[in-house]
């Protein structure tokens, strides 16, 4: 009993899979988690979603993706909780490992969203939003970004939204990755020139709706050991909250929940942000994507965009992030987004990244959030 | 929200009732149980209705309910307390920042045809 | 007809969408000369009888500083409920704050469900009832595309908060009247979207004989004659009737003049005379007597008197019904047809 590791990993690629839905994008990365593997027995399935009632009006999902694979000797239990969903899961599972209950546990997520029209989407993933606000001002996940760029650009008295150049990386990052969503490479121009979804932000600045799955294998690490698998370990995570209303909290430029998680999971780790050789952090825009790196102390406030220009972010960087793509390249298949990063950073710390393979990383930081940094999540992997 | 859940929370929608902390009088638009910045117990508040525009943005991206006529402005608006609240602007092709503007009551949307219409607040120019 | 106990106007408000339609554009499109007017207002996408009852409601309780508390009753007037089956006035009161303790119902008698309503808290209020109550005329009127009532039929509304006399009012009522005869000029149905109506049957039989009836059957009932009053207003479907109804009557344009606003705003239905009677208090002095004469299809007419107090500097309507008109701006055609619901995505 101890701090779990991961056993294996495997996702879909991202996009558009007309002709597939939750459980087959399940069982294709389930069934990748597996390969290669003797028979593993699984004490639990952890499933997180944040729209599987809504689109393929399918709930209790854990409970259908046992039944999937027939685990019927696994206790099951659901996470719905936007991008973070599978973070929760993670989470959790990891607890259950780390009570001596369970061995192992099959964790992750599944996203079907291009069952739905963009207006049901663009309303769907607000709803981890409070309700009253979205329902009753109009208010939408992306506009709310638009509006927090306004509030950047104003705070700080910056002329340029250099932001943009967070999606220029994160398409460079994706270009090589075979299971990204979208591989073409941008420019800051092409970001600028596109189509504007919510002024100051255009349809480059914001994720698109994805279909996917990613499990991961979390394992009790003797048990990893008695099966002779290679793996990554758990070092430690964090979590924390902070109020809905962007007026409740002190600044709506600082996303204390992610500090603090991510404050909670280096602690726990015994690790120094500056150990850190990669980040996988979950930005649904490029607004948060900065004002991700500039709460987590990683940029000077209003500072990640010049830092973002001249590559410091980018897989020869100082600190490379998002290094398949993250959501705005790799995908935002929203329950299964935190199970991507969580695989990513495995893949990583692994020398199992490719193209992308980043020198030398001998700590990843996984980073999670629900909506607008309502609940943030943090993991540290090591080796 | 359902043509009955959307009931409950009329008063906060058509009036920006909002609440102010009794200990450290933090005001909050919808409104609070409990103070986000020091957890005391809060009170209902009357808002004032009017303020000005801090930020806004036209929406593009329209979601459900909200996507049967043209894109909208949402913005920041400061009431006249120093109150911030999010909502939608109304009667007004090009905001500015600064713009002075009152809560008034509009439709939001409805269900259907035979469905009930939800009317909400919205900010309009000052008249 | 007077009130036992004397009563009156104690805050008044009006409200006007933002948009108008130039009558020009109008008949461009249907290849048609008529112009009967130069420009009507018409809603907002958002916009409905609701919303500005409760526009004009706010502003006579913000103007006049009423204390909504003492507001007993919510009555709309109006020939464009948004529903068929449910109270527009629960809505208006539950959005003003008004108590629950309150009477309220929607008017329906085509034009003259405003001063219908009027008629009502008048009553109410002078019996003790109720210490004060509110008034509605709004309507968003819907005239079929290509058809004459789509260069009138406009989206507008007033309110009248009345009190008695001793609790302070604006304008005094003296007298009213009221003149009702089964003459159907113009209807709806009750599935029906527009309405219909009798082209120049609704002049001569509908709109002059009940006005004339009206207002003549106050003067002889309580001695009135023109010359008594500075303001006069009467329902306003176009520009031309009002002008020669008061002519026939032997009013002046200087007397109809300041309430006249149907050639810029349109007919506004149950809200077109209480807008009229708006207007003229946004101008009208002291001792100034003004009379009001509705019409409704189907068809009757209210008149009343009213007399001026010196209480109507501090309480007249801000911004005054002036500014509701100039702050318009035109829209065209295709987004008239879009906010109407004409045209739907």
């Amino acid at each position: 009993m101890g701090m779990p590791v991961i056993a294996g990993y495997g996702f879909t690629r991202v996009g558009e899979h007309w002709d597939r839905g939750l459980k087959d994008l399940s069982l294709e990365a389930i069934e990748k988690v597996f390969e290669g593997m003797s028979s593993v027995e699984i004490d639990a399935i952890y499933v997180g979603t944040a729209l599987s009632g809504f689109y393929e009006l399918q709930l209790s999902l854990a409970s259908h993706i046992a039944d999937l694979i027939a685990r019927f000797d696994a206790s099951v239990s659901n996470f719905e909780a936007g991008a973070a969903s599978s973070a929760q899961a993670f989470y959790n599972a990891a607890l259950g490992i780390l009570s001596g209950m369970y061995k192992a546990v099959l964790v992750g997520g599944v996203e079907k969203m291009s069952d739905e029209l963009p207006a049901p989407n663009y309303r769907g993933v607000s709803l981890v939003e409070d309700s009253f606000l979205v329902n009753y001002s109009g208010m939408t996940e992306i506009g709310l970004h638009a509006l927090l760029a306004k509030m950047y650009l104003s705070e700080y008295g910056l002329e340029e939204p250099l932001y943009s150049y967070l999606p220029v990386n994160e398409h460079e990052n994706a270009s090589r990755a075979g299971h990204a969503q979208f591989r073409n490479r941008i420019t800051y121009d092409m970001v600028r020139s596109a189509s504007p979804v919510s002024d100051p932000l255009t349809i480059f600045d914001v994720t698109a709706p994805g279909d996917g799955a990613a499990y991961i294998l979390l394992m009790d690490r003797e048990y990893a050991d008695s099966l002779g698998v290679e793996y990554v370990k758990l070092l430690g995570m964090g979590a924390a909250g902070q109020p809905a209303n962007l007026f409740d909290r002190a600044s709506p430029l600082f996303f204390s929940a992610s500090s603090r998680a991510v404050e909670k999971a280096l602690e726990k780790a015994g690790v120094e942000t500056e150990d850190i050789g990669l980040l996988e952090m979950y930005n649904p825009s490029s607004i948060s994507g900065v004002l991700v790196l500039e709460s987590l102390g990683l940029a000077d406030k209003g500072g990640a965009g010049k830092l973002l220009e001249r590559g410091y972010f980018s897989l020869s960087g100082e600190l490379p992030v998002n290094t398949f793509g993250g959501a705005k390249a790799r995908g935002d298949p929203k329950g299964a987004t935190a199970a991507y990063q969580l695989a990513e950073a495995a893949m990583q710390l692994l020398g199992r990244a490719g193209d992308n393979q980043v020198d030398g990383a001998e700590y990843a930081l996984v980073h999670s959030m629900v909506g607008l940094d309502i609940s943030a999540y943090a993991f540290v992997l090591g080796v | 929200m359902t043509e009955v859940s959307d009931w409950r929370f009329r008063r906060y929608r058509y009036r920006l009732i909002g609440s102010r902390c009794r200990e450290c009088g933090e005001t909050s638009y919808p409104p609070r149980r409990r103070c986000s910045r020091c957890g005391g117990a809060t009170e209902e508040y009357q808002l004032p209705r009017r303020g000005r525009v801090v930020h806004y943005t036209l929406l593009k991206a329209l979601p459900t309910r909200y996507n049967h006529y043209r894109p909208y402005f949402l913005a920041v608006v400061e009431l006249s307390d120093g109150t911030r609240v999010i909502g939608m602007l109304t009667d007004v092709d090009e905001p500015s920042e600064g713009m002075e503007v009152e809560a008034t009551l509009r439709k939001l949307y409805t269900y259907g045809e035979d469905g009930k219409i939800i009317y909400g607040v919205k900010f309009r120019p000052v008249l | 007809m007077r009130p036992t106990r004397e009563v009156g106007i104690y805050g008044y408000g009006a409200y006007i969408p933002r948009y108008i339609i130039e009558n020009r554009d109008i008949a461009d499109l249907w290849g048609r000369d008529a112009t009967p007017i130069k420009s009507k207002s018409f809603p907002s996408y958002d916009e409905d009888t609701i919303t500005i009852a409760y526009e004009a409601a706010l502003r006579a309780i913000e103007s006049s500083g009423a204390d909504p508390s003492l507001i007993g009753a919510v009555f709309i007037g109006s020939e464009s409920k948004p529903y068929a089956v449910k109270p527009s006035g629960t809505v208006v009161a539950e959005a003003l704050g008004l108590g629950r303790n309150i009477l309220s119902a929607d008017y329906e008698f085509a034009c003259k469900a405003g001063t219908e309503a009027m008629q009502t808290v008048f009553g109410l209020v002078s019996s003790g009832m109720i210490r004060m109550g509110l008034a509605i005329g709004a309507d968003t009127a819907q005239g079929r595309p290509g058809d004459e009532l789509e260069y009138t039929a406009a989206a507008g509304g007033a309110a009248y908060i009345i009190s008695r006399v001793e609790d302070g009012v604006l304008a005094r009522l003296e007298a009213s009247y009221t003149y009702v005869s089964d003459t159907p000029d113009f209807w709806r149905r009750s599935l029906e979207e527009y309405p219909r109506h009798l082209y120049r049957f609704t002049g001569e039989p509908a709109y002059f004989h009940h006005i004339m009836s009206s207002v003549k059957g106050l003067f002889e009932e309580y001695g009135y004659s023109p010359s008594d009053f500075k303001y006069a207003v009467f329902h306003q479907p176009n520009y031309k009737f009002p002008t020669r109804v008061a002519k026939k009557l032997g009013f002046t344009m200087d007397q109809i003049k300041p309430g006249l606003v149907v050639a810029l705003v349109g007919n506004t239905y149950s809200g077109s005379s209480l807008l009229g009677l708006a207007a003229t208090l946004d101008v009208a002095e002291p001792g100034d007597k003004i009379l009001l004469a509705s019409f409704g299809s189907g068809a009757g007419s209210d008149s009343m008197v009213f007399e001026v107090t010196d209480l109507i500097e501090e309480r007249r309507m801000r911004p005054p019904v002036s500014k509701l008109i100039s702050r318009m701006i035109p829209g065209d055609y295709a987004t008239y047809a879009m906010f109407r619901d004409i045209l739907r995505r």
